[in-house]
Protein backbone atom coordinates (compact mmCIF):
# COMPACT_ATOMS: atom_id res chain seq x y z
CA UNK A 1 0.00 0.00 0.00
CA UNK A 2 1.45 3.62 -0.53
CA UNK A 3 0.80 5.41 2.11
CA UNK A 4 1.90 9.04 3.38
CA UNK A 5 2.22 10.89 6.80
CA UNK A 6 0.52 14.21 7.35
CA UNK A 7 0.65 15.84 10.55
CA UNK A 8 -1.68 16.93 12.58
CA UNK A 9 -1.84 19.91 14.78
CA UNK A 10 -3.27 22.08 17.54
CA UNK A 11 -6.27 23.89 15.39
CA UNK A 12 -6.92 28.08 15.71
CA UNK A 13 -9.94 28.16 17.20
CA UNK A 14 -10.32 31.51 16.64
CA UNK A 15 -8.84 34.88 17.56
CA UNK A 16 -6.51 35.84 20.07
CA UNK A 17 -6.15 32.06 20.79
CA UNK A 18 -2.64 30.88 21.17
CA UNK A 19 -1.94 27.77 22.39
CA UNK A 20 -4.79 24.95 23.27
CA UNK A 21 -4.87 21.80 25.97
CA UNK A 22 -4.57 18.63 25.04
CA UNK A 23 -7.47 17.38 27.15
CA UNK A 24 -7.93 13.22 25.65
CA UNK A 25 -7.05 11.30 23.11
CA UNK A 26 -10.08 9.88 21.54
CA UNK A 27 -7.85 7.39 19.44
CA UNK A 28 -4.99 5.14 20.23
CA UNK A 29 -2.10 5.05 17.69
CA UNK A 30 -2.26 2.25 15.66
CA UNK A 31 -6.52 2.64 15.75
CA UNK A 32 -7.89 3.75 12.20
CA UNK A 33 -9.92 6.79 11.58
CA UNK A 34 -12.14 8.20 9.49
CA UNK A 35 -12.58 11.51 8.14
CA UNK A 36 -14.40 14.23 10.11
CA UNK A 37 -14.20 11.67 12.88
CA UNK A 38 -13.00 13.15 16.75
CA UNK A 39 -8.97 12.82 17.17
CA UNK A 40 -8.57 13.96 19.94
CA UNK A 41 -10.25 16.78 22.64
CA UNK A 42 -8.80 20.52 23.20
CA UNK A 43 -9.66 22.32 26.00
CA UNK A 44 -8.75 26.89 26.78
CA UNK A 45 -10.70 29.11 29.06
CA UNK A 46 -13.24 29.61 26.98
CA UNK A 47 -14.08 26.36 25.09
CA UNK A 48 -13.87 22.55 24.99
CA UNK A 49 -13.46 21.69 21.19
CA UNK A 50 -13.23 17.96 19.38
CA UNK A 51 -11.01 18.15 16.71
CA UNK A 52 -11.84 15.60 13.94
CA UNK A 53 -9.41 13.94 11.52
CA UNK A 54 -9.32 16.36 8.39
CA UNK A 55 -8.60 12.45 6.42
CA UNK A 56 -9.70 8.99 6.68
CA UNK A 57 -6.18 6.99 7.84
CA UNK A 58 -4.60 5.50 10.54
CA UNK A 59 -3.34 6.99 13.56
CA UNK A 60 0.37 6.10 13.45
CA UNK A 61 2.21 8.71 15.91
CA UNK A 62 1.29 10.29 18.81
CA UNK A 63 3.40 13.00 19.88
CA UNK A 64 1.60 15.43 22.75
CA UNK A 65 0.70 13.58 25.71
CA UNK A 66 -3.01 14.51 27.93
CA UNK A 67 -2.84 17.55 29.78
CA UNK A 68 0.37 19.40 27.80
CA UNK A 69 -0.89 22.72 26.68
CA UNK A 70 1.19 23.99 23.17
CA UNK A 71 1.23 26.54 20.62
CA UNK A 72 -1.56 26.47 17.98
CA UNK A 73 -0.12 25.01 15.29
CA UNK A 74 2.22 22.29 17.01
CA UNK A 75 2.22 19.20 15.33
CA UNK A 76 0.04 17.35 17.93
CA UNK A 77 0.38 13.34 15.82
CA UNK A 78 1.04 12.14 12.43
CA UNK A 79 -1.31 10.09 10.49
CA UNK A 80 -0.58 7.17 7.65
CA UNK A 81 -3.41 8.14 5.04
CA UNK A 82 -2.91 5.79 1.68
CA UNK A 83 -2.35 7.95 -1.40
CA UNK A 84 -6.41 7.32 -2.56
CA UNK A 85 -7.88 8.84 0.56
CA UNK A 86 -5.51 11.80 0.03
CA UNK A 87 -6.29 12.47 -3.65
CA UNK A 88 -10.88 12.27 -2.34
CA UNK A 89 -9.24 15.83 -0.63
CA UNK B 1 -32.86 34.59 -6.01
CA UNK B 2 -33.16 35.31 -1.82
CA UNK B 3 -30.58 33.28 1.49
CA UNK B 4 -33.78 31.82 3.95
CA UNK B 5 -32.42 33.14 7.72
CA UNK B 6 -31.90 30.44 9.79
CA UNK B 7 -34.05 29.53 12.14
CA UNK B 8 -33.74 29.11 15.40
CA UNK B 9 -35.98 26.82 17.69
CA UNK B 10 -36.27 28.08 21.31
CA UNK B 11 -37.62 24.96 23.95
CA UNK B 12 -38.01 26.19 27.33
CA UNK B 13 -37.36 23.08 29.47
CA UNK B 14 -38.72 24.02 32.65
CA UNK B 15 -37.10 22.78 35.49
CA UNK B 16 -34.79 19.59 34.83
CA UNK B 17 -32.25 17.73 36.59
CA UNK B 18 -28.71 18.35 34.58
CA UNK B 19 -27.67 15.15 33.65
CA UNK B 20 -31.26 14.58 31.97
CA UNK B 21 -30.54 17.83 30.13
CA UNK B 22 -27.10 17.18 28.59
CA UNK B 23 -28.39 14.04 27.70
CA UNK B 24 -31.08 15.68 25.62
CA UNK B 25 -28.15 18.46 24.38
CA UNK B 26 -26.20 15.30 23.25
CA UNK B 27 -29.28 14.01 21.04
CA UNK B 28 -29.83 17.02 19.84
CA UNK B 29 -26.46 17.91 18.91
CA UNK B 30 -26.58 14.67 17.05
CA UNK B 31 -29.69 15.38 15.04
CA UNK B 32 -28.27 18.97 14.60
CA UNK B 33 -25.21 17.31 12.81
CA UNK B 34 -27.15 15.60 10.92
CA UNK B 35 -28.96 18.23 9.95
CA UNK B 36 -32.36 16.83 10.88
CA UNK B 37 -33.19 19.95 12.73
CA UNK B 38 -32.77 23.78 13.00
CA UNK B 39 -30.63 25.40 15.68
CA UNK B 40 -32.30 25.06 19.09
CA UNK B 41 -31.58 27.52 21.97
CA UNK B 42 -32.55 25.54 25.14
CA UNK B 43 -33.56 27.22 28.69
CA UNK B 44 -33.68 25.11 31.81
CA UNK B 45 -33.24 25.45 35.43
CA UNK B 46 -31.34 23.09 37.18
CA UNK B 47 -31.89 21.65 40.91
CA UNK B 48 -28.67 23.01 42.92
CA UNK B 49 -25.50 21.46 41.24
CA UNK B 50 -22.17 21.76 41.04
CA UNK B 51 -20.00 21.16 37.42
CA UNK B 52 -16.67 21.16 36.85
CA UNK B 53 -15.20 22.00 33.05
CA UNK B 54 -12.21 20.31 31.75
CA UNK B 55 -9.82 23.59 32.67
CA UNK B 56 -11.34 23.11 36.06
CA UNK B 57 -9.37 22.56 39.43
CA UNK B 58 -10.80 20.55 42.44
CA UNK B 59 -8.71 22.95 45.04
CA UNK B 60 -11.83 25.26 43.52
CA UNK B 61 -14.18 23.61 45.63
CA UNK B 62 -14.22 24.13 48.87
CA UNK B 63 -16.53 21.42 49.40
CA UNK B 64 -15.62 17.85 48.80
CA UNK B 65 -17.89 15.93 47.01
CA UNK B 66 -19.44 14.22 50.40
CA UNK B 67 -20.30 17.93 51.48
CA UNK B 68 -22.00 18.63 48.59
CA UNK B 69 -24.19 16.14 48.98
CA UNK B 70 -24.77 16.33 52.70
CA UNK B 71 -25.91 20.11 51.85
CA UNK B 72 -28.07 18.73 48.80
CA UNK B 73 -25.87 19.97 45.59
CA UNK B 74 -25.13 17.43 42.87
CA UNK B 75 -21.75 17.08 41.38
CA UNK B 76 -20.73 16.28 37.71
CA UNK B 77 -17.82 16.30 35.93
CA UNK B 78 -18.60 17.86 32.56
CA UNK B 79 -16.86 18.23 28.75
CA UNK B 80 -16.96 22.12 28.61
CA UNK B 81 -14.32 24.45 28.46
CA UNK B 82 -13.54 26.89 31.61
CA UNK B 83 -13.53 25.68 35.61
CA UNK B 84 -15.73 24.62 37.85
CA UNK B 85 -19.31 26.26 38.22
CA UNK B 86 -22.83 26.31 40.16
CA UNK B 87 -26.33 25.91 38.67
CA UNK B 88 -29.18 26.27 41.16
CA UNK B 89 -33.29 27.70 40.87
CA UNK B 90 -33.31 31.22 39.73
CA UNK B 91 -30.71 30.84 37.12
CA UNK B 92 -31.61 31.38 33.47
CA UNK B 93 -29.53 28.55 32.19
CA UNK B 94 -29.28 28.60 28.18
CA UNK B 95 -27.88 25.88 26.19
CA UNK B 96 -27.16 27.06 22.16
CA UNK B 97 -27.26 23.52 20.18
CA UNK B 98 -26.00 25.94 16.99
CA UNK B 99 -24.07 24.66 13.73
CA UNK B 100 -20.67 26.91 13.20
CA UNK B 101 -20.27 25.54 10.04
CA UNK B 102 -23.53 28.03 8.69
CA UNK B 103 -21.90 30.93 10.75
CA UNK B 104 -18.44 32.08 11.16
CA UNK B 105 -16.15 28.78 11.74
CA UNK B 106 -14.47 30.78 14.70
CA UNK B 107 -15.82 29.32 17.98
CA UNK B 108 -14.21 32.45 19.82
CA UNK B 109 -16.32 34.46 17.83
CA UNK B 110 -18.79 32.46 18.38
CA UNK B 111 -17.95 32.48 22.67
CA UNK B 112 -17.83 36.53 22.23
CA UNK B 113 -20.94 36.91 20.30
CA UNK B 114 -22.67 34.39 23.52
CA UNK B 115 -21.45 36.99 26.02
CA UNK B 116 -22.57 39.56 23.83
CA UNK B 117 -26.22 38.17 23.73
CA UNK B 118 -26.03 38.81 27.33
CA UNK B 119 -24.25 41.99 27.52
CA UNK B 120 -27.28 43.38 25.21
CA UNK B 121 -30.21 41.53 26.90
CA UNK B 122 -28.90 43.06 30.53
CA UNK B 123 -28.82 46.18 29.29
CA UNK B 124 -32.07 45.57 27.95
CA UNK B 125 -33.05 45.72 32.06
CA UNK B 126 -30.46 48.61 32.23
CA UNK B 127 -27.61 46.45 33.83
CA UNK B 128 -24.68 47.56 32.80
CA UNK B 129 -21.88 44.93 32.29
CA UNK B 130 -19.48 43.81 30.22
CA UNK B 131 -16.03 41.44 29.58
CA UNK B 132 -13.49 40.86 31.76
CA UNK B 133 -9.96 40.03 29.66
CA UNK B 134 -8.38 37.01 30.40
CA UNK B 135 -11.80 35.61 31.99
CA UNK B 136 -14.90 34.44 30.84
CA UNK B 137 -18.67 34.92 31.56
CA UNK B 138 -20.18 38.68 31.77
CA UNK B 139 -19.45 40.85 34.86
CA UNK B 140 -20.96 44.11 36.56
CA UNK B 141 -20.03 46.18 39.12
CA UNK B 142 -20.88 44.11 41.68
CA UNK B 143 -18.89 40.79 40.36
CA UNK B 144 -19.85 38.07 38.19
CA UNK B 145 -23.27 37.50 36.29
CA UNK B 146 -23.51 35.13 33.84
CA UNK B 147 -20.99 31.79 33.67
CA UNK B 148 -20.20 30.76 30.14
CA UNK B 149 -18.64 27.52 29.39
CA UNK B 150 -18.44 25.83 25.25
CA UNK B 151 -17.90 22.27 23.98
CA UNK B 152 -17.54 22.04 20.50
CA UNK B 153 -18.00 18.78 18.59
CA UNK B 154 -18.02 18.52 14.51
CA UNK B 155 -18.96 22.42 14.13
CA UNK B 156 -21.72 22.13 16.89
CA UNK B 157 -21.96 23.64 19.97
CA UNK B 158 -23.28 22.32 23.40
CA UNK B 159 -23.27 23.89 26.68
CA UNK B 160 -23.74 27.48 27.02
CA UNK B 161 -24.58 30.34 29.72
CA UNK B 162 -25.67 30.39 32.96
CA UNK B 163 -27.39 33.78 33.59
CA UNK B 164 -28.13 34.44 37.64
CA UNK B 165 -31.15 36.09 37.52
CA UNK B 166 -32.79 35.55 41.34
CA UNK B 167 -30.24 32.74 41.95
CA UNK B 168 -29.55 32.20 45.95
CA UNK B 169 -26.05 33.76 45.58
CA UNK B 170 -24.92 31.83 49.01
CA UNK B 171 -24.90 28.71 47.21
CA UNK B 172 -21.60 30.40 45.46
CA UNK B 173 -19.49 29.51 48.91
CA UNK B 174 -18.93 26.35 48.23
CA UNK B 175 -16.95 26.93 44.92
CA UNK B 176 -14.56 29.71 43.87
CA UNK B 177 -16.66 30.57 40.90
CA UNK B 178 -14.41 29.54 37.81
CA UNK B 179 -11.30 30.14 39.52
CA UNK B 180 -12.13 33.59 40.62
CA UNK B 181 -12.09 35.18 44.18
CA UNK B 182 -13.95 38.07 42.80
CA UNK B 183 -17.89 38.13 43.88
CA UNK B 184 -21.05 36.98 42.29
CA UNK B 185 -23.92 38.76 41.90
CA UNK B 186 -27.26 38.15 40.10
CA UNK B 187 -30.28 40.96 38.57
CA UNK B 188 -31.96 40.47 41.52
CA UNK B 189 -29.36 41.32 43.79
CA UNK B 190 -28.72 44.45 41.29
CA UNK B 191 -32.13 45.54 42.12
CA UNK B 192 -33.91 44.25 38.93
CA UNK B 193 -37.48 42.24 39.58
CA UNK B 194 -38.45 41.01 36.40
CA UNK B 195 -39.96 37.88 35.04
CA UNK B 196 -37.78 35.00 34.55
CA UNK B 197 -39.79 34.29 31.23
CA UNK B 198 -39.38 37.93 30.18
CA UNK B 199 -35.47 37.93 30.45
CA UNK B 200 -35.40 34.45 28.25
CA UNK B 201 -37.63 36.32 25.20
CA UNK B 202 -34.99 39.36 25.64
CA UNK B 203 -32.39 36.58 25.30
CA UNK B 204 -33.69 34.89 22.22
CA UNK B 205 -34.11 38.03 21.01
CA UNK B 206 -30.84 39.23 21.20
CA UNK B 207 -29.83 35.75 20.12
CA UNK B 208 -31.27 36.12 16.55
CA UNK B 209 -30.34 39.59 16.34
CA UNK B 210 -26.35 38.64 16.72
CA UNK B 211 -26.50 35.37 15.48
CA UNK B 212 -28.72 36.56 12.07
CA UNK B 213 -31.71 34.32 12.95
CA UNK B 214 -35.22 34.42 13.37
CA UNK B 215 -37.58 32.36 15.76
CA UNK B 216 -38.96 29.75 14.14
CA UNK B 217 -42.00 29.82 16.44
CA UNK B 218 -43.29 31.58 19.30
CA UNK B 219 -41.48 30.70 22.59
CA UNK B 220 -43.18 27.99 24.57
CA UNK B 221 -43.27 26.19 27.64
CA UNK B 222 -42.13 22.18 26.69
CA UNK B 223 -42.47 19.73 29.48
CA UNK B 224 -40.07 16.97 30.00
CA UNK B 225 -41.13 13.63 31.25
CA UNK B 226 -38.61 12.81 34.08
Amino acid sequence: MDASMIDIVMPRIGKGVESGTLVKWLKRAGEPVGRDESLFEMSTKHVDCEVPSPVEGILAEVLVREGSTVDIHTVVARLAVEEEHLKKN
Amino acid sequence: MTVEPRHLQVRDLGRLGWPEAYALQRELAEQRKQALISDQLLFVEHPHTVTMGRNGHESNILAGPEMLRRAGIAYHETNRGGDVTYHGPGQIVGYPIFDLREWKRDVMAYVRTLEQVIIETLADFRIESWRNPGATGVWTAEGKICAIGVHISRWVTSHGFALNHTTDLSYFRYIVPCGLTKPVTSMEALGVTVERSAVEAAIASRFCALFGMQLSVPLVLTEVAG
